[in-house]
């Protein structure tokens, strides 16, 4: 069929930011067709520059309401790599327990409240108030509040923690905390169980696509990667030198997005759930791999549609992967020392941890008076927005005699299975005036 | 389970529409002034995190600057039905639609709060800034005292 299309998408709706779809067909042929980012940069490379090493973790929580435990994350361990700072198996254990936190709070809000009125065919959450599925959005909502009061007990706050510092934990729970946690917690993974097969029974209406493309995130021996790993390519393997990561992330810009985008060995990659477990999935917890089987997920998946599914087998992970963690924890007997001492000198660090978005770079250096003197963050959306521009390209011929409301909506849905964060990707743009 | 709360909304960073997060810890300092079953909450921006607050109480008094028909400055107290109602020239707060939602959907799945109101403050500039504008700076211990009455009324 050789038709006009007008789509201009200013900005696109349940996604956390501000991002616009154009297409532009003439008789049938695609003259425009971009994934645009306009908001301004947020320039907290510069900002930290001139701050002692204790303040980074404080500032760049701020980069993101999401995902403020994992900046916070990255930005420890960047600040503990320059300065040669060994944390104690415990802290790691409750870093693992933020980590898992966040990684549910996000994707609950995610595919319950942002994803899930695509699949029952709704404009937002609200409807399903009085509905057939009001039983479906309650379970959410306690999901989402479990999620939020183990980010409290274990970071101190819901967003932009307070507990976690250099060398360790300001304040750490007690085992009668965690106890009642973990009672929550396999109370919550009933629930999910539920939850998932509620969004099995709409699952047929997330669109049939694939793209092959590269998946990148971090993979390691030990466990299903999140906190540390190295970091990995579904086209190339392993990098064996964590600092290389430019090797594996190229940052570029293009003129019509105030976003960077990346590439590695193809035009695009993608990270985030759907890339981890591409990379990981072996390593799943047992109900968290059922979960998987139930909707048919196997790696290599290429539906990018499908990310929303790896969040929700993921939430499963966390759950049971937290239940463990609270397990050694309780066994090892809870330490209440205060962090590490940590005596300022010159370095540099790179800190890579994976959020509910992907990957996450934080790179610092210091003088010997521990003042930041250089600072690099790569954050997972924009890793994304090339492999999100390259599934239009694709996806658009496959859908283009569809009505136009459908065409905008399926490309709305592309968006929104990427959960992207585009305040936080508005990055760093180096501008020359002539 | 403390059932009454008093919740400030805003964001500093725009001016005026900071008030309702100023305003909560100044009454936060003055807590001790009140009965111990009211919980004093920086709500921040709201947003859906805001409904795991809210459904635990009963009553809720929010904080938050409030395009009403008034002098800019002014502050007022106001009832659900004033908000709903379109003939009242009293548009939203500026967080206004997200709040008004997180609550009605409170309300619906959890049936609270039962009752909520709206202590509003008409801002005079909400542009992007971290210092609430002069004019309005020279008010907050007139809307602060304003504040206080209300409150001690509602709650007492």
């Amino acid at each position: 069929m050789s038709k006009d299309i007008n789509i201009d998408v200013e900005h696109v709706t349940r996604v956390e930011g501000h991002g616009n779809i154009v297409l532009n067909v003439k008789k049938g042929k695609i003259e425009k067709l971009q994934w645009q980012i306009s908001e301004a940069p947020r320039f907290f490379e510069a900002m930290v520059r001139g701050r002692k090493f204790n303040e980074l973790r404080t500032i760049t929580s701020r980069i993101c309401g999401i995902c403020s435990i994992g900046h916070s994350l990255a930005s420890l361990k960047a600040t503990e790599d320059a300065l040669d700072i060994q944390i104690t198996e415990q802290t790691g254990i409750l870093r693992r327990l933020a980590i898992n936190a966040e990684n549910m709070q996000s994707h609950i809000l995610h595919v319950g409240y942002l994803v899930a009125p695509d699949l029952f065919g709704i404009g937002s959450v609200f409807p399903l108030v009085g509905s057939k599925n009001q039983n479906a959005l309650l379970k959410i909502v306690k999901l989402h509040r479990l999620s939020n009061e183990m980010s409290d007990l274990i970071c101190g706050r819901t967003t932009h923690p307070i507990r976690l510092v250099v060398g360790g934990f300001s304040i750490t729970p007690t085992e009668i905390e965690l106890s009642k946690l973990k009672k929550n917690l396999e109370d919550g993974l009933k629930t999910t169980k539920e939850v998932a097969e509620v969004v099995k029974n709409v699952s047929g209406n997330f669109p049939d696509f694939e793209r092959e493309t590269e998946y990148i995130g971090l993979t390691s021996d030990e466990e299903y990667a999140l906190y540390d790993g190295d970091v990995a390519s579904t086209d190339t393997g392993r990098l064996s030198n964590y600092k290389d990561y430019r090797s594996y992330m190229n940052e570029f810009v293009v003129p019509f997005s105030t976003a960077k985008h990346a590439k590695h060995k193809r035009d695009s990659y993608m990270v985030g759930a759907l890339a981890r477990f591409n990379l990981n999935s072996k390593q799943l917890h047992p109900i968290a791999q059922d979960v998987a089987d139930m909707f048919n997920l196997r790696p290599i998946c290429y539906n990018p549609f499908m990310n929303n599914v790896a969040q929700l087998v993921e939430f499963v992970h966390n759950i049971e992967d937290s239940i463990k963690c609270i397990d050694r924890l309780i066994e090892y007997g809870i330490n209440q020392k205060k962090p590490v001492n940590v005596s300022p000198k010159a370095g540099h660090g790179v800190g890579i941890v994976e959020v509910p978005r992907g990957i996450l770079v934080h790179d610092y250096t210091y003088n010997n008076k521990g003042i930041c003197t250089k600072a690099n963050c790569i954050i997972p959306t924009n890793q994304n927005h090339a492999n999100i521009q390259n599934d239009m390209e694709k996806f658009v011929p496959q859908i283009i005699n569809k009505p136009d409301n459908e065409i905008e909506l399926n490309l709305e849905m592309l968006v929104r299975a990427y959960d992207p964060c585009i305040s936080c990707s508005t990055h760093y743009i180096d501008v020359k005036f002539v | 389970m403390k059932k009454k709360a008093v919740i400030g909304i805003g964001n500093p960073l725009r001016q005026d529409d900071g008030i309702g997060i100023i305003l909560i810890h100044k009454l936060l300092k003055d807590k001790h002034k009140f009965p111990p079953n009211i919980d004093f909450i920086d709500g921040g921006t709201g947003g859906m995190n805001l409904i795991h607050t809210i459904s635990k109480y009963n009553l809720i008094i929010f904080i938050d600057a409030v395009n009403f028909n008034g002098p800019n400055g002014e502050s007022r107290l106001f009832e659900f039905k004033e908000i709903n109602n379109k003939k009242v020239s009293v548009s939203n707060s500026t967080h206004s639609d997200n709040i008004l939602k997180v609550i009605e959907l409170s309300i619906k799945l959890f049936n609270k709060p039962k009752k909520f109101l709206f202590f509003g403050i008409k801002p005079f500039k909400t542009n992007f800034g971290n210092n609430l504008s002069k004019e309005l700076y020279e008010k907050v211990d007139a809307i602060y005292e304003n504040l206080i009455k209300e409150l001690i009324e509602v709650l007492q």
